[in-house]
């Protein structure tokens, strides 16, 4: 009895003992919003290469709004490998990430070898060797960058995506209008279309091979689809007044779009291959500007059917409509972000018009950009960022902000004059 | 084995042989200077003294002794002085807390008598509403009373008019039996007539007796209703003078309550004036010790760049263990987020604040309990 | 300035004004309308500008000249956010109204547009708005509806660059296109 008495006495006070040594836990609250601090050091043997991968990885994460890389000019050394990482320098200069790397020619294109490396736990995170053809060293910087950004946030990476944009040269009656297809980041940019009347609203097919755009060239606007690799388009529609707004279902078999051949802006939805109209919008107000949800199962769109311009949302089963934003006198061109959760829209406030998302569950609604004059935004399809047309003076530019608000940026463009930017869905 | 006769000198020899045995008497006599024999371990400095004295360095000891001696002074002069930093503080200390002490007595006297008060108004106040609402119910009573009070005489009343009705009634047919009485007499004598008249005289008489006795009747009752009534009053005041007795009562009950209130409160003032000192000193301890969590607290907080994307509520658990100087020995997940990203950002904030120097600058006993901890991190709202 | 042709034009001008009795509001465009506006000064009120006589003059009504000929006038600006008709343009679209009515085969495009802000579907849809509400003037004023198609550009084909409110106003019409 005594000795069952004395152990577990002793069990106890093991445990109470053991506990008071843990017990001590300290709150932390509090961080800094700041950029995560990454290095990205030139990859060794890439002076030889025609174009800077590292650099073109450098960029990439820079403007993703999460990264703060670090200047060239402050790296002390220039690893190749993690094997020659010096890590207090790296910690020196509070870098937490850091990516190294080779590159050679061969054959006839290219060998890359690249890790990334978690500086305060001293480790190697992921490493890889990719080859990539002629011409093709861009897209393989823009894949490595998706493959770091991916190992170092979860998300994945957009880098290696594309996006379509309409430019406009001269004034008055003479403009030149023309519709392009540029990377992610600008580069590259080949144009699609060119037209004396004005063209409008590009939107990707859910699998990246196909635009669908509104062209004035018959002096009517109508509804265009048109093969990328072929250049081979489509007339979807060419009704009495509007045709315009068109939005890919995403099975990509249908379109939603505005029409007015019934006497008011109203959506209907067209089934691409059986070329059928439905009409599912019914006011005498203007409907325009539909989008679908990522499930296929409910379009957003602007109605001013209250006033002013404010943003509903129809169910596809149901035909029930609901009114989603109540936050001002002007709520228009609604876009779901990917994960269906909230949704990007233009807003008018004491700012001008301005990008901004709307948490759907809370109806909360956030200004994003910090300039005047947005219009036509359009999500990463990893929902990381937003583009979006806005005003530099008298010329039209694209400018790009992280979903939450914390970094916004211009993003350069080959033209002048750029709206319309579309951003493509992920292409593999 | 003198072959040859030599002249052997016995001089040399003996004093050789003499010498020898002078040298080895002297060496057995004299004997070398022993060592000091160890102390046993019964003293309370376990350390033994070894003494390598030899003749050639005694220069080098003496110069030692003195060098020695010097810094022995020179230490007991410090010793002093901090010795006398060390009073001037305590007394400082002392004088603080004594200082402190008074005030926690004041301070527990203005409670003890912030409370006495208190628990008075208090009382005041129960007594306020008590009387209120006993004279609510009083009143209710009366008001009670009052309507059964009417309610009865209305019901006199309408006895009354019943019994009016009732003689009127009667009257009537009387009247009747007269007219008809009187006609009969017409055909009739006067006898019968008198007779008659005494006769309805007589019913007259009864009824009008019969009147009466109604009347006394109600008189009666109502004589009845007032004794009621007075009997009724009585139980009234009977109740009232209950009520106040129970008053009186309570109010002797509060001012006891209120005194021993009073000297439960003077009671604590006294317990918290010991406990005070008593922990005055274990705050001391403390407060380094805060100081050294407060650090880690700001350095990991500077350090940490939170993920991107973060989702509301997003916590992570970080389990630490220092080395004695304050450096990193570990920081594991010991509760993930959820979220790796967010776990890694976590890592990486304690890794890039340490190392925690400051570990060093706790008294030597708390080290070692700081030398573990968690980090628990959650962020507020950071957008 | 010669004192003479003056007398004369204001003559015209106010035996005109008389004869059909022409409500003439006298508003102003807001901001500079080169040429192209209608500001109808109220008798007396000379406003002489360069050559506004003769186009006030028709724009009044005189109703002997308009019928064969194409108006002058063929553009009427709208209000922000508005596709109200206003009162001062009335006259203008009267002129298209007779003279369509009087040339059964004349067809005319009625081009709507916007000022820039705003995004630009939606804009398309108002310019639309702008159009079909001088259409349906149109067509209580009698002209058939065969002869009026409607087509809107928003912002696309904006008159005036920049951002200013003078800008913007220029940009917020409806063009008669034959």
């Amino acid at each position: 009895m005594k000795l069952l008495i004395t152990t577990w006495l002793a069990a106890l006070l093991l445990m109470v003992g053991s506990q008071a040594q843990a017990n001590l836990t300290i709150e932390i609250t509090r961080g800094s919003d700041r950029a995560t601090p990454i290095a990205v050091v030139p990859f060794a043997g890439g002076e030889a290469l025609p174009e800077d991968v590292a650099q073109v990885i450098h960029d990439n994460l820079a403007r993703s709004g999460y990264f703060d890389p670090l200047p060239r000019g402050a790296m002390m050394d220039r690893p190749a490998e993690s094997g020659e990482v010096r890590y207090g320098n790296w910690k020196a200069l509070d870098v937490r990430y850091l990516v190294v790397g080779r590159a050679s020619q061969e054959g006839n294109g290219y060998r890359l070898q690249f890790e990334l490396i978690d500086v305060s736990g001293e480790r190697r995170m992921i490493g890889e060797t990719v080859t990539s053809g002629q011409g093709e060293l861009r897209a393989a910087g823009h894949y490595i960058s998706d493959e770091i950004f991916e190992a170092i946030t979860g998300i994945r990476g957009a880098f290696a995506t594309r996006i379509a944009y309409v430019t406009a040269q001269g004034v008055g009656d003479n403009i030149q209008y023309a519709l392009y297809v540029a990377d992610a980041d600008g580069r590259n940019s080949q144009q699609v279309l060119s037209s004396s009347q004005p063209i409008l609203s590009p939107a990707w097919s859910p699998d990246g091979s196909k635009l669908a755009y509104v062209s004035f060239e018959t002096e009517r606007p109508a509804i265009y689809i048109q093969n990328l690799a072929t250049g081979q388009r489509v007339r979807a529609t060419s009704f009495e007044g509007l045709n315009g707004a068109p939005a890919w279902s995403p099975d990509g078999r249908r379109l939603a779009m505005t029409l007015s051949k019934d006497g008011q802006p109203e959506i209907y939805i067209m089934d691409i291959g059986a070329r059928t109209f439905e009409r599912v919008t019914n006011s005498s107000s203007i409907d325009t500007e539909p989008d679908w949800s990522p499930d296929g199962r409910s379009l957003l769109f602007t109605s001013d059917r209250s006033g002013g311009p404010q943003l509903y949302r129809l169910q596809l089963g149901s035909g029930e409509v609901e009114r989603l934003t109540f936050t001002g006198n002007y709520n228009a061109r609604g876009r779901f972000a990917p994960d269906g959760e909230s949704i990007f829209l233009i807003h008018r406030g004491g700012n001008g018009f301005q990008v901004a998302r709307q948490e759907l569950d809370s109806n909360r609604l956030v200004v994003l950009s910090e300039s005047r004059q947005d219009e036509s935004p359009s999500v990463a399809p990893n929902g990381t960022m937003v583009i979006f047309a806005t005003q530099q003076g008298n010329n039209g530019v694209l400018g790009a902000v992280s979903a939450d608000g914390r970094a916004s940026f211009r993003l350069p463009a080959a033209q002048s004059d750029v709206r319309e930017p579309a951003w493509s869905p992920f292409l593999d | 084995m003198a072959s040859h006769d030599q002249r052997v000198g016995y001089g040399l020899p003996t004093l050789l042989a003499l010498l020898l045995h002078l040298g080895v008497l002297v060496v057995s006599v004299i004997s070398l200077p022993a060592s000091v024999p160890e102390p046993t371990s019964s003293s309370i400095v376990q350390a033994t003294l070894v003494s390598t004295e030899t003749t050639t360095d005694r220069a080098q000891r003496t110069e030692e002794t003195r060098a020695r001696a010097e810094a022995r002074q020179a230490e007991e002069e410090s010793q002093a002085e901090e010795q006398a930093t060390a009073e001037a503080e305590r007394q400082r200390q002392q004088e603080a807390e004594r200082q402190s002490l008074k005030e926690a007595r004041l301070e527990a006297e203005a409670e003890a008598a912030r409370r006495a008060q208190e628990a008075e108004q208090q009382a005041s106040l129960r007594e306020q509403q008590e009387a209120e609402r006993r004279r609510q119910e009083q009143e209710a009573e009366a008001q009670q009373r009052q309507e059964e009070e009417a309610r009865r005489q209305q019901e006199a009343e309408a006895q009354q008019r019943q019994a009016e009705e009732a003689r009127r009634q009667q009257e009537a047919e009387a009247q009747q039996r007269q007219a008809e009485e009187a006609r009969r007499q017409q055909e009739a004598e006067a006898q019968q007539r008198q007779a008659e008249e005494a006769r309805r005289q007589q019913e007259a008489e009864a009824q009008q007796r019969q009147a009466e006795e109604a009347r006394r009747q109600q008189e009666a009752e109502a004589q009845q209703r007032q004794a009621e009534e007075a009997r009724r009053q009585q139980e009234a005041e009977a109740q009232q003078r209950q009520a106040e007795e129970a008053r009186r009562q309570q109010e002797a009950e509060a001012q006891q309550r209120q005194a021993e209130e009073a000297r439960l409160a003077a009671e604590e003032a006294e317990q918290a004036i010991r406990e005070e000192a008593a922990a005055a000193e274990a705050r001391q301890g403390q407060e380094a010790a805060n100081a050294f969590i407060n650090l880690v607290k700001r350095a990991v907080e500077q350090a940490w760049v939170i993920a991107p994307n973060v989702s509301q509520g997003a916590t992570a658990r970080v389990a630490v263990r220092l080395g004695p100087s304050g450096e990193l020995f570990s920081a594991d997940i010991s509760q993930s987020s959820g979220d790796s990203a967010f776990d890694r950002s976590a890592l990486q904030a304690v890794e890039a604040a340490a190392p925690f120097a400051e570990l060093r600058q706790l008294p030597a006993p708390v080290q070692r309990d700081y030398r573990q901890f968690n980090l628990l991190f959650r962020p507020g709202e950071v957008r | 300035m010669q004192f003479k042709p003056f007398t004369r034009s204001l003559a015209i001008a106010l035996s005109l004004a008389f004869l059909a009795g022409c409500a003439g509001k006298g508003g102003t465009q807001d901001g500079s309308m080169d040429g192209t506006g209608t500001g109808t000064g109220t008798a007396g009120t000379g406003t002489a500008g360069s050559g506004q006589v003769s186009g006030t003059g028709l724009g009044a009504g005189s109703g002997q000249m308009a019928d064969s000929r194409i108006p002058e006038v063929r553009t009427i600006y709208f209000a922000y956010d508005s596709d109200q008709i206003r009162s001062e343009f009335e006259s203008v679209l009267n002129a298209h109204a007779r003279y369509l009515r009087s040339n059964g085969s004349a067809r005319v495009v009625l081009q709507g547009h916007t000022d820039e802000r705003g995004t630009r579907e939606y804009n398309l849809a108002l310019g639309e708005r702008r159009a079909k509400a001088v259409e349906r003037f149109l067509n209580i004023q009698g002209v058939s509806s065969s002869q009026v198609e409607v087509v809107s550009y928003g912002e696309e084909r904006p008159a005036a660059r920049g951002q200013s409110e003078d800008a913007y106003a220029q940009n917020r019409r409806v063009i008669f296109a034959y």
